[in-house]
């Protein structure tokens, strides 16, 4: 609650009527606001919110409900910066708690405090921030750091305190990407992703020989490039023919350019000369090592076999086009489908023509599309209304970023895709639902809708045509129910984002009471494919019943991770190991967990299963938004389900009995099997409370809450047993292992000086020992010790010991 | 008009209406916690949940449009089983009591928290018929009961419980001696006769409570006098033998008769005299068999709930069933026994009452509610007894009687610890002076009823929903008076909440 003796200076009431003026007075624009003043003042304070009441039509109450509804905004002031902990399903499997709690070590917040006593961060964790293949990730403010481990966070803090001193930024707002496409040119991707490994650093230096020899050749932002582990990837086309340059740092741009580009004048030869000679004094590096070791083929074997399954649809020309270039997007047949739909063809023939292609909603449940299409038409015509049309960007799943990737990379097929899906139903108005902590994708759909009311293919008339509509972003703030299509639009509405019984749906009665239209951004992103190509040539990709692709973003313990568009009815065993590589380091395959917090854990031996929506549905999974998190042996079943459950459970709006209560009291019994106090009737009453909230519940969050607890329960009830037992088999759960140290140990004290808890006794030269009572698992000794002579055992074990 | 069948009945109804319409306009019952109007139903609480045609998932019949041909399922095993852990959900959130501990501790069930109150406003006589309503014998208690009720009182996490044995026997003391608690039955006599025998704390109450119900009662005694193991356990300085017989008369006064001297050997003599048969004859080790009754291992075998033996019209109580120690549970076992007895001859059928039972109160909570005692007068009895009614946290639900969590946990059997998985919400209370509203946030089911009229009223500044999920609770914006916040909606909302979340003071007159 508002807490009344918050510091409220500087308060500027003139600031707040500005943006009032320029947003608007409306009840409904409650959450836009609400973002503006938290920009302002990296909280909410109280005097600006009740200025805010008295100068607009929104109430008190609606201020309080939905400040405190939407976790984006805070009450309290905050440190300066603000250090984003990811805990998505893929960090969460990489350590993201050890991160976060040597982050809270190392600024010393003790208890519920999450600022530093100087103020200058405050720590949180965040849902998912959809970086998954860095795992575990850690943003502050604009930059993200990737692969963070606990005893890294000092480093970390340091390394952004330098770059606020150098006023660098991880902003990208500073890059022009729009260039037109050549026969010579270097393409780097700067996905949101790709910058946190560094591309950004790259593209710098690309800049700096360009401009040093003067080399003709453009330097091109691109979109993702779908490899996230062989970032950042550097793509040098010579003469339309692209060589591919993986995990490049900036101090090999230079060798790898010039390779390809020799400078052209006589003066900018002789300036290399020079480099190169004094380079090979001092480092004696020679130049083809860097470039072969850096280099790759697409014929490899392993990137033949990544790519290999893969068919792009939604994802087409994936890693070569420039985002916001429309002219390539257009010689790319961009727009072409628009073209041929408002020249001459009728909006039913055109919901035929999807109905007959058999496309299926890609958010997750798998609705026809077609049909959907067709029902808000009906709903529309005899009434007359408006009709809306919303792209769902609420991308909240821990452990999914295909939306994030769609948005930053192909904003104009999406745009595409709404435009002719407006046409089909009539909508005047069409709405992008974004989430907040998508800043990029945000920042490059203004940018892309812009271009496109400057080029007529938006607002009035487009292109010559009677057909006009207009596209807005509408923000979200940080509530993964918000996906949930009604809970979205009392968001648009300016509301708590609660879901409401269905029927009505949206289609009849959606936004503001009128026929709605919701699909999510991949389902818009198949539709000018499919008006291009037709019908068939869909068809012919996946499966009879779900037909066309599917894009994932596989991440967690495979050796390659990316975003991938695989045909429907591929099996899971082929992406995991065909894509995906395998498991990392030799570890054996366990499970997948597929759909995130409404799908379910497959186990390895059930991975031959075809990926379409009924055959996931049918082993208690769901195709959900595609987030694809391969566990191993390592891993903990019910750790996952409980991870999941708790995930759900503070993302429950709070409104139907059994959701709210009923996830809560399932993750009471949860933690407590997982802390080693479950007894056996515990299994019992888990899936007597998954059962009853599956079947009782208003809205998809309930109604798939429990399906990651069911899985687990049906394919891994040996191990549920096993921790009702006091025995954690994956040695993950903390209450149930202890970290010994054994007779390899040499005594070189580098335990002793990563321990963060003064756990280990400084024993020079002699065995080392570990307090258990101490300890807190942190897992800072194992990673540092030399001799690997930290082990995980059973704490009972241990006691026996 | 479209027709549908609910439980195999056909329901025409008019289109657009709910199948909790549909339900009403056909007389069948289907419970709400959440929905009252049409323009308040906030759809939350799934109490209200039926199945349409065979499907495996429930909706819930507030919100959900009969169409024609439908076919519902409001009563089936499962309908119920979906309902009783939706409440079970709703009492696992719950922090308060139904009833004081005291009250639930107490083997009478004396309402201990109504009699402090009844003093606050200096009403003693109304104090001593409140405790007659469960406790026959106050006086003679009061002397010899170990006092279990106050091991149970909240005030210890504070300092010291209330002195609760002395201030009932004060109070019936100085109620016996004055004539204006001279018994007379209000209830209309019923033409029906009951034999008790035994005239012990069990026989004596349960006698008594037959009288007052209007039923025609002989208690049969073996002995001289009345009394049985009162006269026998206690010496006299212990318990005085004129309080004993003040209250034995009082009991007579109602017209309870006693056939002293009386032993009945057996059953069959007196079974077609009686409409029924209470068997309180105590602990009778030598042939403690002689009713041709079935018995167990204690003594005679009754019905956990009833209290019927294997012969019909035949009960039995106290130590005959079971040896007893606890003068108090004995009488509580009579009145048990008399209400038993009232169901099974007029045909009621009663659910056993629920009680919620919060379980230990932190310092902290107490102290919650030593700050917000809702009922603060200042007592004007001239009673000279020890401890302060005033001292009493009166932490008993002012809404127990009219409380719908309580009224369907009850109905459907609901068990308050079914899913006590974790820690519970804290249980606070925070009384508003100005308009005596008292707000019990621990005891709110998130129903959104007050929210939705505090919106529908356009009251400002309004109530809202405030956090979300299972930390969801129900506030007033920028931290204002939650009373002020409902504006005029104030009552309609008190009247609205289906728990004692929100209640009124009632204003202390100053007798």
């Amino acid at each position: 609650m508002f807490d009344d003796k918050i510091n409220i200076d500087g308060f500027d009431a003139a600031w707040l009527d500005t943006q009032l003026e320029a947003i608007g007075r409306g009840a409904d624009k409650i959450i836009p606001l609400l973002h503006a003043i938290h920009r302002q003042y990296n909280y909410l304070p109280q005097p600006a919110l009740i200025h805010l009441c008295d100068n607009s039509d929104i109430t008190p109450a609606d201020v309080t409900g939905v400040s405190t509804f939407y976790p984006q905004f805070r009450r309290t002031p905050a440190g300066r910066h603000r250090i984003n902990v990811c805990t998505g399903t893929a960090c969460h499997v990489n350590g993201a708690d050890l991160v976060y709690d040597g982050f809270r070590r190392h600024l010393g917040c003790t208890g519920n405090v999450d600022t530093d006593p100087q103020k200058l961060f405050t720590i949180n964790k965040v849902a998912c921030l959809g970086c998954c293949t860095l795992a575990p990730v850690v943003q502050i403010d604009g930059v993200i750091y990737g692969h963070v481990t606990a005893a890294a966070a000092g480093g970390i803090i340091d390394d952004f305190l330098n770059r606020q001193d150098k006023g660098q930024s991880g902003s990208r707002d500073d890059i022009n990407g729009k260039k037109p496409s050549t026969a010579n040119e270097i393409r780097i991707s700067l996905g949101s992703c790709c910058t946190a490994s560094g591309s950004k650093a790259v593209w710098d230096a690309v800049q700096r020989v360009i401009d040093r020899y003067r080399l003709p050749v453009k330097i091109k932002r691109t979109g993702c490039i779908s490899m996230c582990h062989q970032t950042p990837l550097l793509v040098v086309v010579v003469n339309w023919t692209p060589h591919h340059y993986a995990r490049v740092n900036a101090e090999d741009v230079h060798d790898i350019i010039l390779n390809h580009f020799p400078p052209p004048s006589i003066i900018d030869k002789a300036a290399r000369w020079i480099d190169a000679k004094t380079e090979s004094l001092l480092l004696s590096a020679e130049m083809n090592a860097t470039v072969n070791r850096r280099r790759i083929h697409l014929l490899d074997k392993s990137l033949g076999s990544f790519f290999g399954m893969q068919k792009q649809i939604a994802m087409e020309c994936c890693g070569t086009a420039g985002p916001l270039d429309i002219d390539e997007y257009i010689v790319m047949g961009g727009f072409e489908a628009l073209k041929s739909c408002l020249n001459g063809m009728i909006p039913e023939d055109l919901i035929d023509i999807i109905k007959d292609s058999g496309l299926r909603g890609r958010g997750g449940a798998g609705f026809s599309t077609g049909l959907k299409w067709q029902t808000v038409r009906d709903n529309a015509s005899g009434r007359h209304g408006d009709i809306y049309l919303i792209c769902n960007g609420d991308e909240g799943d821990p452990g999914a970023f295909m939306d994030r990737m769609l948005f930053e990379s192909f904003p104009f097929r999406i745009i595409e895709g709404m435009l002719i899906a407006a046409y089909a139903v009539g909508a005047k108005e069409g709405i992008f639902y974004i989430r907040t902590e998508y800043q990029a994708s945000i920042n490059i759909i203004r940018e892309a809708i812009d271009i496109c009311e400057k080029n007529n293919l938006l607002g009035c008339r487009i292109l010559g045509s009677d057909f006009s509509v207009k596209f807005t972003i509408a923000e979200g703030a940080g509530a993964f129910v918000c996906g949930e299509e009604t809970a979205l639009i009392q968001s648009i509405q300016g509301k708590r984002g609660m879901p409401t019984p269905k029927p009505p749906y949206p289609a009849e009665q959606g936004l503001y009471g009128k026929p709605t239209l919701i699909n999510n951004c991949e389902t818009f992103a198949c539709i000018p494919w499919i008006i291009r190509n037709g019908t068939e040539e869909f068809k012919n990709t996946g499966t009879p019943k779900s037909p066309g692709t599917k894009v994932f973003a596989l991440a967690g313990k495979t050796a390659r991770g990316g975003l991938i568009e695989t045909p429907m009815g591929v099996t899971i065993r082929g992406i995991v190991e065909h894509i995906g590589g395998g498991i990392a380091g030799g570890r054996k395959f366990k499970a997948v967990q597929i759909g995130g917090p409404s799908g379910g854990c497959i186990p390895a031996e059930l991975c031959d299963i075809p990926v379409d929506y009924e055959q996931l549905a049918g082993a208690g999974a769901m195709m959900g938004s595609g987030g694809m998190i391969v566990l191993d042996e390592h891993d903990c079943m019910v750790d996952i389900a409980r991870y999941f459950l708790a995930f759900t459970q503070n993302q429950s709006c709070g409104r139907c009995t059994f959701c709210r209560a009923g996830t809560k009291r399932m993750l009471d019994i949860l933690d407590k099997i997982c802390a080693g106090s479950g007894i056996a009737k515990d299994l019992a009453i888990l899936e007597e409370l998954a059962v009853s909230i599956k079947s009782a519940s208003l809205c998809g969050l309930g109604k798939t809450a429990p399906n990651p607890v069911l899985t687990t329960l049906r394919y891994f009830r040996d191990e549920y047993e096993a921790h009702i037992r006091g025995e954690c088999p994956a040695g993950r759960c903390k209450n149930m292992i202890s970290y010994v140290i054994t007779d390899e140990c040499c005594g070189c004290t580098i335990c002793y000086q990563h321990c963060p808890v003064k756990a280990i006794e400084f024993t020079p030269y002699a065995n080392h020992s570990i307090d258990d009572t101490l300890c807190t698992r942190c897992g800072a000794c194992r990673a540092a010790c030399p001799k690997k002579a930290v082990k995980i055992i059973p704490k009972n074990q241990a006691a026996a010991v | 008009m479209i027709t549908i069948t609910i439980d195999g009945k056909t329901v025409n109804i008019e289109e657009g209406a709910t199948i909790l319409d549909a339900a009403r306009s056909a007389g069948i019952d289907i419970p709400v916690m959440c929905h009252r109007d049409k323009n308040i139903s906030p759809v939350s609480c799934f109490v209200c949940a039926v199945r349409i045609g065979g499907n495996d998932n429930f909706v819930p019949s507030c919100a959900t449009k009969a169409r024609n041909g439908m076919a519902v399922d409001a009563s089936s095993e499962c309908v119920r089983d979906c309902r009783r852990r939706a409440l079970e959900l709703m009492l696992s959130e719950h922090a308060g009591d139904c009833a004081a501990p005291c009250s639930r501790i107490c083997p009478c069930g004396l309402n201990i928290p109504e009699v402090m109150r009844n003093l606050l406003s200096g009403d003693v006589d109304a104090a001593y018929k409140t405790i007659m309503l469960n406790m026959p014998l106050p006086a003679t208690l009061g002397y010899i009961c170990p006092a279990p009720c106050q091991k149970g009182c909240r005030r210890t996490a504070i300092d010291t419980p209330m002195s609760i044995q002395l201030t009932h026997r004060a109070i019936a003391e100085q109620a016996i001696n004055s004539s204006s608690v001279k018994k007379h039955v209000d209830t209309a006599p019923k033409s029906k006769n009951i034999a008790v025998i035994g005239s012990g704390p069990a026989g004596l109450s349960s006698a008594y409570f037959l009288a007052v119900s209007g039923y025609s009662c002989t208690v049969f005694e073996s002995q001289s006098r009345a009394g049985g193991t009162l006269r026998t356990q206690f010496d006299k300085p212990a318990l005085p033998e004129k309080v004993l017989d003040a209250e034995i008369e009082l009991i007579e006064a109602l017209g309870v008769k006693f056939a002293l001297g009386q032993k009945i050997n057996s059953i069959d003599n007196i079974y077609g005299d009686y409409d029924a048969i209470i068997i309180a004859a105590g602990l009778q080790d030598n042939n403690r068999r002689r009713f041709g009754l079935e018995y167990g291992s204690h003594g005679i075998n009754v019905c956990r709930d009833t209290l019927m033996t294997s012969r019909p019209n035949v009960f039995a109580c106290g130590s005959a069933a079971r040896p007893i120690r606890m003068a108090a549970r004995a009488a509580g076992q009579g009145r048990q026994t008399a209400i038993s007895v009232d169901n099974y001859l007029s045909g009621k059928s009663a659910h056993k009452p629920f009680f919620m039972n919060t379980g230990h109160l932190s310092a902290a909570e107490a102290e919650s509610l030593a700050e917000s005692i809702p009922h603060t007068g200042k007592s004007k009895a001239p009673l000279s007894i020890t401890g302060d009614p005033g001292r009493c946290l009166q932490c008993d639900c002012k809404k127990k009687s009219s409380c719908a969590l309580r009224d369907y946990a009850a109905q459907y059997g609901a068990h308050h610890l079914r899913y006590a998985t974790g820690h519970r919400r804290q249980y606070t209370r925070h009384l508003y002076n100005d308009s005596g509203l008292v707000h019990e946030p621990g005891k709110c089911t998130a129903c959104g009823r007050c929210v939705n009229i505090t919106m529908v009223k356009g009251i400002t500044p309004g109530l809202s929903f405030t956090g979300r999920g299972p930390d969801v609770y129900v506030s007033a914006p920028f931290g204002a008076d939650i009373d002020k916040a409902m504006g005029a909606a104030l009552d309609e909302c008190v009247k609205s909440c289906p728990t004692g979340a929100l209640w009124i003071r009632k204003q202390v007159v100053d007798a």
